[in-house]
């Protein structure tokens, strides 16, 4: 069964960008981008496989309305799409972040991917960290 | 002028041969533009790397080992 995780620690994320995007427009972009595959500027950036299990780090673009933006999303044996960061096209992709040093943006990076994760590891039925939406 | 570019620009020229001048006016006018797409490229070029290095961190790969063990378990539950 395919389904879309959109964990507490994505949504926190989710949140800054609340003027732009919503969850309402992430998970039809996601539905839409498994159906046709990567468009322009997507791609799957590393592949990782772990007991037998295959992770895919994939980047994705969304635009709605004025708004365009990249999001990033873990792939879990292309059953279980979980994303994990998301930043606004502002003039050009990433400008707020390439205010930053490299090692901050990996930093920052390793984070949102570690707490999107944990709360993967952490949910369950009885204590959910994650709203299910089937693919 | 570097290989790869005179290639481009031969290409570029043979598919818009009849307007050429309309191509190189077209160009210089808007320097601007093509410098923010270069910078466009290289700041994506760079967030891909900064993901990648990201996600070999070692506590990132033991995070994952631990979500295919869950994920694993999971399914056979579900079976």
């Amino acid at each position: 069964m395919k389904r879309i995780l959109i964990t507490d620690s994505f949504r926190r994320i989710l949140k800054k960008y609340r003027k732009h995007f919503k969850e309402q427009d992430i998970v039809p972009n996601l539905r839409e981008s498994v159906r046709i595959g990567f468009r322009k500027g997507e791609s799957r950036l590393k592949t990782l496989i772990s007991e037998d299990v295959t992770i895919e780090i994939v980047k994705l673009r969304i635009r709605v309305r004025q708004s365009a933006g990249r999001y990033l999303l873990a792939v879990i044996d292309k059953n279980e799409y979980i994303p994990f960061f998301i930043d606004l096209k502002t003039g050009y992709y990433g400008k707020n972040l390439s205010f930053e040093t490299n090692k901050r943006v990996v930093s920052m990076l390793e984070t949102a991917l570690e707490n999107a994760m944990t709360d993967y590891l952490d949910h369950t039925e009885e204590n959910p960290k994650a709203e299910e939406y089937l693919l | 002028m570097t290989k790869l570019l005179k290639e481009a620009f031969t290409m570029v020229s043979e598919r818009y041969n009849s307007q050429q001048d309309r191509l190189a006016y077209l160009m210089i006018e808007n320097m601007d533009r093509l410098y923010e797409l270069l910078e466009e490229e290289a700041d994506e070029r760079n967030f891909d790397a900064c993901v990648i290095e990201a996600v070999n961190s070692k506590k990132i790969r033991n995070l994952f080992g631990r979500v295919a063990e869950k994920y694993t378990s999971q399914n056979l539950s579900r079976d």
